[in-house]
């Protein structure tokens, strides 16, 4: 187990954990994870490159990140699910005080899916494709505990009939996953992760379906959920939007790092991070923003998403940035306070 | 169920065809059993010609096919000039005794193959994978005939195993049980043979198919929600990767009858691939084309079989056809 | 739809009541139909980007195919540069199929993986058949300088570029056969939002400099209303509502409109008043 070093810098440095977070209400804490895949070329590739901060029960942390960022990475980091065999690990992943990362298979068998769930992204590839939807719900109530065939009927129902119509629910059990809409798998997806009830909900990308009315419905489960179910949530997009009005707290991930975290409104309302800030600038206005003179331009990021070939000593971010200094090629950025509750990783803001 | 009618009529078209070309091509051979008896000055060319009328060896192709499928319809294959009795019963009992052999030696080998091609994807890459894989290989570039010929010396060597024929001459006499570790004792080395010539192969196929699943993104969130390994691999994976296993256990089934002969002939075991040549030489030309016609049947009734399989194992298999 | 200030008068594209069914054929009983496409009439003038926008099984995607005739409508017309697309010989289609052009949404499988990225931009010249090796490959070059790649690129395979690349590359190789009109059919859906906001400039930039026609089928209102001169909304086969883009999004008519207004997460949270109707 290690801690991340960080040098003391203007006296501004704060604890690798929980930034300025009482640490007493984090149900999960992440202490500088670090992933790296070894591709069979023996190219190394930096996932994640120092992820920490700590989940407060109750809340609903938004993980902003796009492609390239370790978001999902992240995601299934958080439960010990590495695919890749060649992968290696550092840090820490604390849940009530146990280290994921170096629990026995047993210990973690029992965590995922009944304290901490994970919804993956892409529905259509996340569900067996032969296996009918109950079923699936099934076995992960089986896994943890749920016997007999009337337990698992009961359970089965009152699950889906949290998530679909209960005239529906009957018929979403006996079909198979390529019998469903998009929509419907992803509430499928998300009845798996809420049967065992779980105190944690990880969800990946929640609402990549092509319709904007299945993403709103989407949403609003999740918001239902969160109530009636008070649970803690980390919800990983790549679109800010959908966390507005959502997220307590927002977290920008870019290249595998903590690049800005805050309080939700704070950090859509004013980005202090120069990628943050170009993101929200990028994505067009529905309405009244005046359209500039003579063209259509959104004031886009250029260049292209991060790929890890940049250098390691250098912000991550340094190439595509509108206001770097001679200081971001040569140095990393380190995260500094900002306030009680906001942090951000950039030069521009280390001398405040 | 169009799907189901299509593969019926599919199988029904294949029967109908081989047993003609069977009938075709048997006939149309030159010679005949009679040619024998011609060399031999003892019988008369009047009892040549006469015999070969009874058997309908002047008749023309058309004619003698026709008479032979009606016949089929009645239960009768046919008469064998070689001995002297209907074709059914001779072949059917030499089909039993094949059949007794190879489908011990496929539950035996799917048996083993799919454990230990499961637990050979799931140590994918690591040392005991690689043995496994090296195991195999080396089986599969040793030929049949070396398998069984060296299993032939281990039991002469180890004194224990009988190293030919079905039973012991002593066979009627025996009690139940003893009738019945007798035939076991005989079907050892012949299904030993035959399991070892097929596993390597099963068990590539095993591991390989399983092997592309493991990674799929289900069995990875599957594994996000807790599910045990033992569910993963064998519920969740081999479900998963069932299509190309049952294809390959259709065609398995295709083998049933004949794909024992090289073992039969060595082992001496009184099945239908040895009867089979010998009528072949013999120009036995009904018994051919009968021994010909139950091969097909078992290699077409095993793809059936394995649509059948498919069509229930792999929902997507049945939208794909009402589509 | 008007046209803008010196453009010709004429549309360069006209659809009238466009309509493509498809048929399931049953073993027993009589086929389902399927009606994608119901009726649709419009027009889309030079140097205009018309979006059309609605939810999955709206009919857009089907639409697209019948504009790139790449599927025969089942009856209706459509009009390219004032040329009946219905009457046509199979060779005389085939010229004005090359002048309209369609690019999907998932860059990632757009291409022949084993294909450079060179390769991949001659081909199309290659069928043209009028340009030499040299030529092809100057043009090639010019292609990837035009939407901002660069020429390093030209030995790479697709798999080594990333998403916004790609989806440059269609857009290069969709502009190798010079068409007047350009389909882009969920062309951003699948890319990040800060690449959306680069490839949106791009198409700007091109239609511009190049008079190019666009037609944008999306699912994302804010994209389209940004992009667009004019929204055309479709459900069911059929355009339900249609006008400039402040007029649907201040005044929509039709509640599908309303509908997928209310579905786009607001990034500030604080919607338009939607005037009561």
């Amino acid at each position: 187990m290690t801690f991340g070093s960080l040098p003391i810098r203007f006296g501004l440095f704060a604890p690798p954990s929980c930034f300025n977070m009482p640490c007493m209400g984090s149900i999960l804490e992440v202490r500088d994870l670090r992933v790296t895949y070894r591709s069979p070329g023996g190219n190394a590739f930096r996932a994640l490159d120092g992820v920490s901060f700590g989940l407060e029960s109750g809340e609903v942390l938004g993980i902003l990140g796009e492609s390239g960022s370790g978001k999902s990475t992240l995601a299934t980091s958080l439960l010990g699910l590495f695919h890749a065999n060649a992968v290696t690990v550092s840090g820490a992943v604390l849940f009530e005080g146990q280290d994921l990362l170096q629990a026995k298979p047993g210990d973690l068998q029992k965590i995922r899916g009944k304290r901490v769930s994970l919804i993956f992204q892409e529905p259509s590839v996340a569900l067996h494709p032969t296996m009918r939807a109950g079923r699936q719900i099934r076995h992960v109530l089986a896994a943890h505990g749920t016997k007999g065939r009337q337990g698992f009927d009961q359970r089965t129902r009152q699950v889906l009939e949290q998530l679909f119509f209960a005239e529906e629910a009957e018929r979403i059990a006996r079909s198979h996953p390529q019998e469903l809409s998009g929509g419907q798998r992803q509430r499928v997806l998300i009845a798996q992760a809420i049967a065992c009830g779980p105190s944690v909900i990880i969800a990946d990308e929640p609402t990549a379906s092509p319709d904007p009315t299945t993403q709103k419905e989407i949403l609003e489960i999740f918001r239902a959920l969160r109530k009636s179910l008070s649970l803690t949530m980390m919800f990983i997009t790549h679109n800010p939007a959908l966390l507005a009005g959502f997220a307590d707290r927002i977290l920008v991930l870019y290249a595998g790092r903590v690049i800005e975290l805050g309080p939700g409104a704070e950090v859509l309302a004013s980005p202090k991070h120069p990628y943050t800030h170009g993101l929200f600038q990028s994505i067009p206005p529905l309405l009244g923003a005046p359209r500039t003179a003579g063209g259509k331009k959104l004031p886009a990021i250029s260049g292209d998403s991060y790929s890890p070939s940049s250098a390691r000593e250098a912000c991550p971010f340094e190439p595509r940035c509108p206001e770097r200094m001679d200081i971001c090629k040569s140095r990393e950025p380190v995260l500094v306070n900002l306030s009680e509750t906001r942090t951000v990783s950039c030069f521009r803001f280390e001398d405040q | 169920m169009r799907y189901l009618l299509r593969r019926s009529a599919h199988a029904g078209f294949l029967l109908v065809g081989v047993s003609l070309l069977a009938f075709a091509f048997t006939v149309l051979v030159p010679g005949s059993y009679f040619d024998e008896m011609r060399l031999n000055p003892q019988i008369a060319p009047e009892t040549i010609v006469a015999l070969r009328s009874r058997y309908e060896l002047d008749r023309p192709l058309p004619v003698r096919y026709v008479h032979w499928v009606i016949g089929l319809a009645h239960g009768d294959m046919g008469f064998s000039f070689a001995y002297n009795t209907p074709v059914a019963p001779l072949l059917l009992v030499r089909a039993r005794n094949t059949l007794l052999l190879t489908v011990t030696a496929m539950l035996l080998a799917w048996g083993i193959a799919l454990p230990l091609g499961i637990w050979s994807a799931d140590h994918l890459g690591r040392l005991p994978d690689r043995l496994l894989s090296w195991g195999t290989a080396a089986l599969l570039l040793i030929p049949d005939l070396a398998l069984a010929l060296g299993l032939l010396v281990v039991a002469v060597k180890m004194g224990r195993l009988p190293t030919g024929g079905m039973v012991s001459p002593n066979f009627e006499n025996l009690s139940f049980f003893g009738k019945a570790s007798d035939l076991l004792l005989h079907m050892t080395l012949p299904v030993a043979a035959l399991v070892l010539s097929v596993l390597p192969l099963l068990v590539r196929h095993v591991r390989a198919a399983v092997a592309e699943v493991l990674v799929a993104p289900f069995l990875l969130a599957a594994e996000g929600h807790g599910i045990p390994r033992r569910t993963l691999l064998y519920r969740y994976a081999l479900a998963a990767a069932g299509n190309p296993l049952i294809a390959l256990f259709g065609f398995s089934i295709g083998t049933l009858l004949s794909g024992s002969l090289l073992i039969e002939v060595v082992m001496s075991w009184p099945g239908l691939g040895p009867f089979l040549l010998e009528a072949i030489l013999a120009r036995d030309i009904y018994v051919v084309i009968g021994g010909v016609l139950l091969s097909t049947l078992f290699l077409v009734g095993g793809n059936f079989l394995a649509d059948l399989l498919l069509y229930w194992a792999d929902p997507r298999i049945r939208t794909e056809s009402s589509a | 739809m008007t046209a803008k200030g010196n453009e010709a008068i004429e549309p360069l594209v006209r659809v009238e009541n466009l309509v493509k069914h498809y048929s399931k054929k049953r073993l027993l009983g009589s086929g389902e139909e399927v009606r994608a496409v119901d009726g649709v009439s419009f027009s889309i003038f030079r140097g205009t980007t018309l979006a059309i926008v609605g939810e999955s099984g709206s009919g857009k995607s089907t639409l697209a195919l019948c504009l790139a005739c790449l599927e025969r409508p089942t009856s209706g017309n459509i009009w390219f540069e004032e040329t009946g697309l219905s009457g046509l010989m199979e060779k005389d289609r085939r010229v004005i199929h090359r002048q309209i052009q369609l690019i999907f949404q998932d860059p990632a499988n757009s291409f022949n993986p084993r294909w450079s990225v060179l390769k991949i931009l001659t081909e199309p010249l290659v069928v043209q058949g009028n340009l030499g090796g040299g030529e092809m490959k100057s043009s090639a070059y010019a292609l990837l300088e035009q939407v901002g790649l660069s020429p390093q690129l030209g030995e790479k395979r697709p798999s080594e570029l990333s998403g916004g690349q790609r989806q440059r590359l269609a857009i290069a190789r969709a502009l190798g056969l010079r068409p007047k009109l350009l389909i882009l059919d969920e062309s951003l859906s699948a890319l990040d939002c800060s690449l959306q906001a680069q490839i949106a400039n791009l198409l700007m930039e091109l239609q511009t400099s190049l008079q190019m026609t666009y037609v944008f089928i999306s699912h994302d209102l804010a994209m389209a209303a940004h992009l667009a001169d004019e929204i055309a909304v479709m459900s069911r086969g059929q355009i339900v509502e249609r006008g400039a883009p402040e007029t649907i999004l201040t005044h929509p008519e039709s509640s599908i409109s309303r509908e997928l207004l209310a579905a786009v997460p607001r990034l500030d949270f604080s919607r338009p008043r939607l005037a009561e109707s």
